[in-house]
């Protein structure tokens, strides 16, 4: 089976590209892509937090979706919730109270798949700013198509000719709980479960590839310090 | 009434407010929730069409405590450049302070937005209805339509709610009939009123959360039991058994199992709401 | 929300003590320009400016085009958009849907330089008069602030209306073709001139300036002052609101800077243009 972009099998997913610490103002950032698809993270906090939103028990987590061409609207809204519903409990909140954690996403290009790509950057632009985290979210989008195939990471293109799309996110304990599902379309509950299958597999991938980028970044670190 | 009785009662009360998680833990081990449901019913709902007249199309939803009005109104307009058979549809959720002190006045909360952002979602993505039906001349004129859902009580659940209330006023939607005149002026003739929209499926969403200690499942959600749980399942299926929408986040406890709970949940919910549906279009 | 931190006494003293003798903190002179790094992403019309090396400023600018009605008191005009709205990613001072003044006065130069100097011809985006013009916008997103926002902008957004290229159309009588990219070649937009933006911060009433100010120069500045300035040397928009008032020959003086500055950076953005073309046709 070949696919729009080049890709033979349906359970591949487009090359992975991260890099960290590349903004100076934030805290923490990181832009990851999934091929063309690019974002953009920053990650400010713990910070000073507006009375109205301050909460006596935890840091407040605050998520804002920049699009790549022209002002919010709502669907960033409901991308800005997801998102926050899906970082928020792996990061240890409890430890900075009335503070405020504050998430920028500046999505830079479009090619599919923002909402799965966001959460990747956004794990490691937390990473960068150094949060007490206690697991670390990765998500990874599929759809079957109107043929019934299910394909991993699809393309704009794809996305086109999709029945339904489906998006989950999952942490790294040794369980990968899920922690999103975001599915639309109309679908049965044995394809949901396959979607389900498909991208807990192909998350675990971008877990580790999370984990190599952090592992030769701070290798490097090391290396300059000491030859410093 | 002897005085102890009165401490208790008082008590209780302020048990509930002082430790609320510690107040419902209590409920739950004993399978019940405070309102006296079992963990897997919902609210008794009940629905009235045509609610307002002036609208083209109405209806109010009651879940519970949670009472939504949906109405619809319908203007004339241009359609876009790129889309000359194409009508509108807008779907728009108010929660003003009216229904909640939660609520601030001002623009839209974020709450608002999502709900009428997820509306609209599956609206477009789940081939509901068809946005050709409501074209009065290619490229020149078209219906569109302003659905405001508004939240007259909250206790919680919305999105099952408004979606309700917006199914049950598309069905009642009814429009005059209209014709570009030469001088492109549209003329509507109220004298004959046509039901232009055809729903080709019935979307039914439940909602559930999930509670971390001790780990259980709750349908239908009211405004409390949403505060104290952070993890929620909103599952919107149609009278076919397909699913059209699910969202699962917040909390890290949801397996494979429980989401297979949860549809057969949904799928019984379906069922029973789509019988009251029909049952309230018949009358 | 966030508040940018003060600089303290030290730290000002240090900075005004060091320009009196005609250095600047980061090493450069008085009126040296940062270093300004273009690139190019895969898309026409997506550009990133870096101001600097190391704590730098750093602005990409997007440009997109799409078929629209036009204005009805301007039937054969296209439509030129800015979206100037600076995130709290450039600093955590910045907040959304509350536009600083510093925020306000950023997008107000910037359409005043580009927009209203008709750098962009608007007529030749017109496809059918009165029915289909092209809709060009111009998305600013602003990544890092060290200092001088508006001059980053101002590059990014000329440089991005330089390199974009827009589908091309044919015209039969009232149909209208817009060919897909693959195709057909796609046509650059057609730009009168470049105006360039240059700004300069006062010190000392007056009587010290530096070009390309740094994040802690604009905040211990007593006036300020952009110029936008063409290759022709015509002035497109000054801008000075507030500050200290300034004499008439400081102004002369600034605006001989802002020739040579705009001369050299002009030259810098046609050969990054001139370079990335041959790296696109070699592919």
């Amino acid at each position: 089976m070949k696919r729009s972009d080049g890709r033979t099998e349906p359970s591949q997913l487009r090359a992975f590209a991260a890099s960290q610490s590349l903004l100076n103002r934030a805290d923490g950032s990181a832009k990851f892509s999934f091929g063309e698809s690019t974002v953009i993270a920053s990650v400010v906090g713990p910070a000073e937090v507006k009375i109205r939103d301050e909460k006596m028990d935890e840091a407040t987590v605050e998520v804002i979706v920049r699009p790549a061409v022209g002002f919010p609207s709502t669907k960033d809204k409901l991308l800005e919730r997801a998102l926050r519903q899906t970082v928020e409990p792996t990061i240890l909140a409890g430890m900075m109270p009335r503070t405020l954690i504050q998430i920028v996403v500046q999505i830079v290009q479009e090619d599919g798949n923002m909402l799965s790509t966001a959460v990747n950057a956004i794990s490691l632009a937390m990473l960068d700013a150094g949060l007490p985290m206690n697991s670390l979210a990765a998500a990874v989008s599929a759809i079957i198509d109107q043929e019934g195939n299910l394909l991993l990471d699809p393309n704009s293109k794809e996305l086109e000719n999709a029945s339904s799309v489906h998006t989950f996110a999952f942490d790294n304990t040794t369980s990968y709980n899920l922690l999103l599902s975001h599915c639309i379309g109309t679908y049965s509950q044995e394809q949901y479960l396959d979607c389900l299958d498909a991208c807990k597999h192909a998350s675990e991938r971008v877990h580790s590839f999370i984990r190599t980028a952090v592992e030769k970044r701070i290798e490097k670190e090391y290396q300059q310090l000491q030859s410093s | 009434m002897t005085e102890n009785q009165v401490a208790s009662s008082f008590s209780f009360k302020i048990f509930e407010r002082i430790k609320p998680d510690e107040y419902f833990r209590r409920f739950i081990e004993e399978n019940v929730r405070p309102d006296g449901r079992a963990l897997h019913t919902f609210r008794p709902t009940s629905i009235r069409q045509g609610a307002i007249t002036t609208a083209n199309g109405s209806a109010m939803v009651r879940i519970g405590g949670t009472t939504v009005v949906c109405g619809i109104k319908a203007e004339v307009a241009e359609p876009r450049v790129d889309r000359p058979k194409d009508g509108f549809l807008v779907p728009n959720v108010e929660l003003s302070p009216i229904c909640s002190a939660n609520f601030r006045p001002g623009p839209p909360s974020e709450q608002a937005q999502v709900n009428a952002e997820i509306i609209n979602q599956v609206l477009i993505n789940c081939d509901i209805v068809d946005l050709s039906e409501l074209c009065i001349d290619e490229g020149k004129a078209v219906w569109s339509l302003y659905a405001d859902i508004v939240c007259i009580n909250y206790d919680g659940n919305i999105l099952d709610a408004s979606f309700l209330a917006l199914l049950c006023a598309l069905k009642d939607l009814s429009l005059p009939t209209a014709e570009v005149l030469p001088s492109s002026i549209v003329q509507a003739n109220s004298s004959m009123m046509i039901k232009p929209l055809k729903l080709r499926r019935l979307p039914i969403s439940s909602t559930f959360c999930i509670f971390a200690n001790p780990k259980v499942t709750l349908s239908d959600p009211t405004d409390s039991e949403e505060n104290l749980s952070k993890e929620t399942v909103s599952i919107i299926l149609d009278t076919d058994g397909k699913i059209l929408y699910v969202h699962k986040s917040g909390g890290a406890m949801c397996d494979a199992e429980m989401m297979k709970s949860c549809f057969s949940r949904a799928n019984e919910r379906a069922a029973e709401l789509n019988e009251l549906i029909e049952r309230t279009s018949s009358q | 929300m966030v508040r940018e931190a003060e600089p303290s006494l030290n730290e000002k003293q240090f900075v005004l003590r060091a320009l009196k003798d005609g250095l600047r903190t980061d090493g450069r002179r008085p009126y040296d320009f940062r270093s300004i790094q273009i690139s190019f992403l895969s898309e026409y019309g997506h550009v990133q400016i870096q101001l600097g090396r190391t704590r730098v400023t750093r602005v990409s600018a997007k440009v997109t085009a799409e078929v629209v009605r036009p204005r009805p008191d301007k039937p054969t005009e296209g439509l030129l958009l800015f979206n100037t709205e600076i995130s709290p990613m450039a600093s955590p001072a910045f907040e959304i849907g509350r536009p600083s003044e510093e925020e306000v006065l950023i997008s107000r130069t910037i359409e005043k330089a580009l927009r209203r100097s008709r750098a962009v011809d608007t007529e030749g985006l017109c496809i059918v008069a009165g029915e289909k013009v092209w809709s060009i916008r111009v998305d600013l997103h602003f990544f890092d602030h060290e200092g001088n926002l508006v001059d980053c902008a101002s590059i990014a957004a000329i440089t991005a209306l330089l390199h974009f290229r827009r589908p091309d159309v044919t015209v039969i009588g009232e149909e209208v073709t817009i060919h897909p990219m693959d195709q057909r070649n796609p046509v650059p937009l057609s730009v009168h001139h470049i105006p360039i933006c240059v700004s300069f911060s006062f010190f000392a009433d007056g009587e010290l300036l530096v070009v390309d100010p740094s994040i802690i120069e604009e905040q211990i500045r007593e006036g300020d002052m952009t110029i936008a300035m063409n290759i022709h040397k015509e002035i497109c928009a000054l801008s000075k609101a507030g500050g200290i008032p300034l004499e008439m020959d400081q102004i002369i003086r600034c605006s001989k800077i802002a020739t040579t500055k705009t001369a050299e950076i002009t030259e810098l953005i046609q050969k990054a243009l001139a370079d990335d073309k041959a790296q696109r046709q070699s592919k």
